[in-house]
Order: C-alpha cells, then structure tokens, then sequence
C-alpha cells in the first residue's frame, strides 16, 4: 500500500502537535526547570519539523496516479480473507486469551487461516493441534509460563 | 583475561546452558532457512522464552539464534534465489548462479567457511576491544553518555534507510514510545490516557514482535513465489569442498571479517550492510571481478564473513555503552536489562564472568556452525519445502503467545496488532523500522542523560561541550546530522 509522503507528513505534523500539546500538561517537579516536560516536548517538536518536511516532499513529488496505491494483493479474495483472518484472529485472541485460553485461540488463529491458505482440513486441524500442544509444552511445561487454559483448564485436572 | 575465561568456563559448560544453545541454534537454521523469516523476528519470538530462564542462558539463546540465522539465510538464497535473510541478499546471486552451474555444494561451503571465519574474527575484535573500551568508559559523565546515545540514534536513522527523513520520523516514532508511562525524573504518567497497561510503558518485546513478525507473515502469504526446485547435496564432497575453500580464500574471508566487526560496531549498521560494503571491497580488490554477479566465489566468502563479522561487532557498544548497534543488540540490551544485568562499563567490573561466558558463547555458537551447516545442507531439500499454508499460521501462533507471556497480558497482543499494521504501511512506504526500536530502547538514557546533564549545569547548554570526550562526541554528533542536510541542499542548489 503506498500513499504519498504528503499523507504521512500530515500524519505526523497532527501527532506532533498533540504531543507538544499534551507534554504541556505534565507536572513540573519543584524547584527544577526541567523536568517530565522537557523529552516528549523536544520529540513532537522533531515530529512536527519532519512532518512538515514530509508534506513539502509529498507536494514535491505528487501525481495523481501515485497518491495512493493500494497493495497488489488486494485483486485476490483469498488474499484478503487471509490477512483479515490474521488481523481479526489476533484481535480475537487480544480479547478473548484470558477467558477462553490460549488452546482454543490458537485453534481460533491457525484452523481457519491454514483452511484459506489452501490446507487440507485434516492437515490444518492437525497442524493446529501440534501447535497448541508445542506452545503448552514449550511455554508452560518447560518454561512455567502461566498461560491461561480457560475452556481446557478441566483436561489439565 | 584468561582468569576471566577460566571463571566464565564453568557457567558454560552447564548442561542447561549447552542445551539451550543446542536448540536456539536449530531454531536459528530453521528461521533463517525459511524465506521471509528473519534473524531479528526470530529473535523477536525467542525473547518471551528467555524470560523464564535464568540470564546467561537467556542471553545465550539470543547471540546463537542470530549467528546461526544469519549463516542459514544463505542456503535458500544459494538454492532458490530467494535470500533467507536481508543480510544475504548481498552474494545471493552468485550463490544461486554457482549453485545452477551444479555446484550448489561448493557455494554452501564457501559460505559456511565464510560465516564461521567471520563469526570468528568478529567474537575475537570483541573480546580485544570491549574490556579496553570499557576502561576508558568509567571516566564518562551523564554528556559523554547523551552524546553517545543521540550519536549512535542519528547514524542509525541515517543508516538504515535511504530517506533520511523517513529514517529520522520512525526514530522519534520510537523515542515517543519510549515516554509513555511513568516518568523517572517526576514520577508522573505520561501519554497513559488513564489506562494502566500503559503505566509501566509500552512493551518493546511486543512492538518488536509486531514490527517484525506481523508484516513478514502477511508478505508471506501474499507475494507469489515459485514452487521451489532445487538438487540433492552430497555431503563428502560439501565436507572437502569446505576444507578446500577455507584454505584458498582465507585472505577474504579474514578480510571480510575484520570489515564485518568494524561496520558492525557502528550503530545503525547491521549486517545486511556489512555484507554489501565487503562484496564492493572484494569486486574492488579482486583480479577477477567479471565473475561478481555470476556465480564468483570471492564474493561469497568475503560478504559471508562480513555478516557474522557484524554480529559480533554490533555487540562492542552493546556491551560497553548500553547503546545497540543493530536491533538484534537492541534485544540483548533489552533481555540484559530485564535480567539484572546493566549494560555499560561496569559490567566489566561488576560481571565480568558473566561477559567473558557471553565471550565463549560466541565462539562456540560461530564454531557450530560448521557441524550444523553440514547436516542443514542435508537436510535443506525438506525443511525449503514446508508449506506456506502451514508455517504462516505456526508463525502468527507463536508471535501471539510470545507477545502474551511477555507480561501475561493480552493488552500487548492488541499492541502486537497495532505495531504490526502500522510497521505493515510504514515498511511499504520504506520508512525503516528499526530506528523506532532503537528509539524505544534508547530513548530513556538519552532522555535521563539529558534531563539529569540539564538539572546539573542549571540549562547552559555549553556545558555539553565542556569536557573533551564529550566535546568530541558531540561535534561527531552534530557533523552526523548536518552533513546529510547540507549535502540534500547543495544537491538541490547543484
């Protein structure tokens, strides 16, 4: 996906300004000059001068067929069905991790995206599988990471 | 130093110390086997393991991983034309053109004896000039340590990419990261919005992973790549030709190197560009440069050295200064934090036979790389040929659950998430990605060496100047910046 400088700069030059906005809100500590203010002031400011510059770069370069190209994968179904099925799988796992467990959001991220890809059912619920029991073995077993279960928690007892 | 060595011997030779090197060693072969999958997210995934484990073998795990993915990048770009790692893409032609002549065996050991050599002459740069350097290191002051941090974030925004201006928006993309969260100096929230996730700042393991790993798994399944098709390898003759080639180019590989470790230990220069600089040397010097590009052996082996050379040399300001020379050090930096350990002079003096362990593990991790090279070249044919559909998916289970495990927390998948679309865009945009985690690693020194130099001198900025190391790394740091900026006027003037 390519979008011209212009975009980014402006991007920037907004997000500067909020952080040069926001540090000014930040408590001084008494008896100093300096204090949490100071860093996040000087980085949007440098935000902000680099973000003018990007926008001045875009305008340098700009043509209309450029201004935005989208990803070449997006003239593919399958394609998009399988970057959303990423993105919206790891959403699902950021939300449901902890109450479902991680067993069943690896089944949730894998099973269907390994289906998209061109998988055999049987493979895919294999491969799922091992994953699962690799991360449990890897992180849990051998690590003593406390990676939830949630809805497996009962098999572990 | 040999007492050290001999003290550090000991804490290496620990069953479970071996054993994780063991595995992160196969782990490594196996990541920068894989097209598309680098040294740094391999890197990035293992982070969350070594949590759990105790320092030496955490650190241990990392540096094997790197050197071993590094040297293994080279195999799918001998046989398929398709680098493993961005750090191979340099000789890969040649590799590819030898490899089509069939000889995929010869350009296997070239770059074998290449990486190996080079892994050695890098480990021994590092092993002669960090404890030296960190003698001079006790002397510097809060400016002599701003300086070195602002100087070592300049190069690497102006190294890292070919827009200086891209490559200095995503540095203070990673210095803003770096201010979120509680404030050392005040003690006050910043950017926190009221969440307490973001108390404690935004997880850099988990920017890391998204950075990495989300862009290169959505590239992996969305950009066509031919079905591969590649020969067998036979291992006697791989065996000779290993034995024959490390004889006759040993003046390139030993060249490439001390090149390597140099290129290296600059901040911002990994070994992707190590590898380019010393294949121009080598074409350069060579009395054959008609056959760079077609299948030439010089190339291999000296930008081979190169690469492992520049793993261990990125590790001189590591170790020494606290300040990362690539984003793999960031890592080390980052796990040596999170373990205890203070990066910087001290830890010379303090954990010396730490270090020294850190030492031996670098020889043993480049020295395994010969055994492992040979069973790897064996076994190339199958692990080349796991599907996409299958490893795609494994990829993206590992990189949730490790960015999960990071602080058993599911806020930093949905950061993992949010790191990767916008690493996603910004890499297709070619703003580099890097610079942010040097910037998330590096933006608290900077930021306390600044504020603390600021609250010593009462704000007189001429007392950044007043001592002479400091004077110097801050004329070096100024020269960095502006050089760049005056030749983009000139060229425009011109």
């Amino acid at each position: 996906m390519r979008l011209n400088d212009f975009f980014f700069g402006i991007a920037f030059l907004a997000l500067g300004s909020g952080v040069v906005v926001e540090a000014r809100e930040f408590p001084a500590v008494p008896g100093q000059l300096y204090g949490a203010a100071v860093f996040p002031t000087l980085v949007g400011a440098a935000l902000v001068f680099f973000g003018l510059s990007l926008c001045v770069s875009g305008v340098r370069d700009f043509r209309w067929s450029s201004t935005f190209l989208p990803p070449p994968w997006v003239k593919f179904p399958r394609q998009i069905t399988a970057v959303l099925l990423t993105l919206g799988g790891l959403l699902f796992c950021a939300l449901f991790a902890e109450r479902l467990g991680f067993m069943a959001c690896i089944f949730v991220l894998t099973f269907p995206l390994q289906l998209c890809l061109g998988a055999r059912p049987a493979h895919a619920l294999a491969v799922s599988a091992g994953t699962a029991a690799a991360i449990e073995a890897g992180f849990v077993w051998l690590l003593g990471a406390p990676l939830p279960r949630g809805v497996v928690e009962s098999l572990f007892r | 130093m040999s007492a050290h060595f001999a003290a550090a011997l000991p804490l290496v030779l620990d069953p479970a110390v071996l054993g994780v090197v063991a595995l992160a060693a196969l782990l490594g072969i196996l990541v920068g086997a894989m097209p598309g999958l680098t040294a740094v997210m391999g890197v990035a995934l293992l982070v969350p393991f070594t949590f759990h484990l105790d320092p030496l073998p955490a650190v241990a795990a990392v540096v094997t991983l790197a050197a071993t993915a590094i040297f293994a990048g080279d195999i799918p770009g001998i046989l398929l034309r398709i680098p493993g790692t961005p750090a191979s893409a340099a000789y890969a032609e040649d590799g590819h053109q030898m490899a089509m002549r069939g000889e995929p065996h010869v350009a296997l050991s070239l770059s074998m004896a290449g990486a190996c050599a080079g892994g050695i002459i890098g480990v021994t740069v590092l092993v002669m000039a960090a404890p030296a350097l960190a003698r001079a290191a006790l002397q510097f002051s809060s400016f002599e340590y701003f300086w070195l941090a602002l100087l070592g974030l300049c190069c690497a925004a102006l190294v890292s990419s070919s827009s200086a201006r891209k490559g200095a928006t995503a540095l203070c993309l990673g210095l803003l990261l770096s201010t979120v969260g509680l404030d050392e100096t005040a003690g006050s929230a910043r950017f926190t919005f009221g969440s307490t996730n973001l108390i404690g700042g935004v997880n850099f393991i988990a920017v890391l992973i998204g950075l990495f790993a989300l862009p290169a798994i959505i590239r992996g399944f969305t950009q066509h790549t031919p079905a591969p098709r590649f020969p067998d390898i036979p291992f006697r003759a791989l065996a000779l030709q290993l034995r024959k080639n490390t004889t006759k180019l040993k003046i390139n590989m030993a060249r490439g190197g001390l090149l390597g470790a140099a290129v290296g230990a600059l901040p911002g220069a990994g070994a992707d560009i190590a590898a380019w600089i010393a294949y121009a040397v080598s074409r350069k010097l060579s009395k054959t440069p008609e056959k760079f590009g077609a299948g030439g052996a010089e190339g291999i082996a000296e930008a081979g050295a190169a690469n492992n050379g520049a793993l261990s040399g990125a590790y001189v300001p590591a170790l020494v200064f606290g300040v990362p020379g690539d984003s793999i050090t960031a890592v080390v930096i980052g796990v040596l934090y999170l373990k205890g350990l203070q990066p910087g002079p001290t830890i010379f003096l303090n954990q010396a036979d730490m270090v020294y362990a850190i030492f031996i593990i670098f020889f043993l991790a480049n020295l395994a790389l010969l055994p492992l090279g040979l069973i790897i070249a064996r076994l190339a044919r199958r692990l080349l040929m796991i599907p996409r559909a299958f490893l795609a998916p494994v990829v993206l289970a590992f990189a949730s659950v490790g960015a999960y495990a990071i602080n058993n927390s599911a806020f930093d998948i949905g950061v993992m998430l949010v790191a990767g679309m916008v690493g996603y865009v910004l890499e297709e945009n070619r703003f580099p990605l890097a610079p942010i985690i040097l910037g998330m690693v590096l933006g608290g020194m900077v930021e306390f060496n600044f504020v603390t130099s600021m609250i010593k001198v009462d704000g007189d900025l001429t007392a950044f100047f007043s001592r002479p190391i400091a004077a110097a790394l801050g004329v070096a740091t100024i020269a960095a910046i502006s050089i760049p900026a005056i030749r983009l006027v000139l060229s425009r003037r011109g």
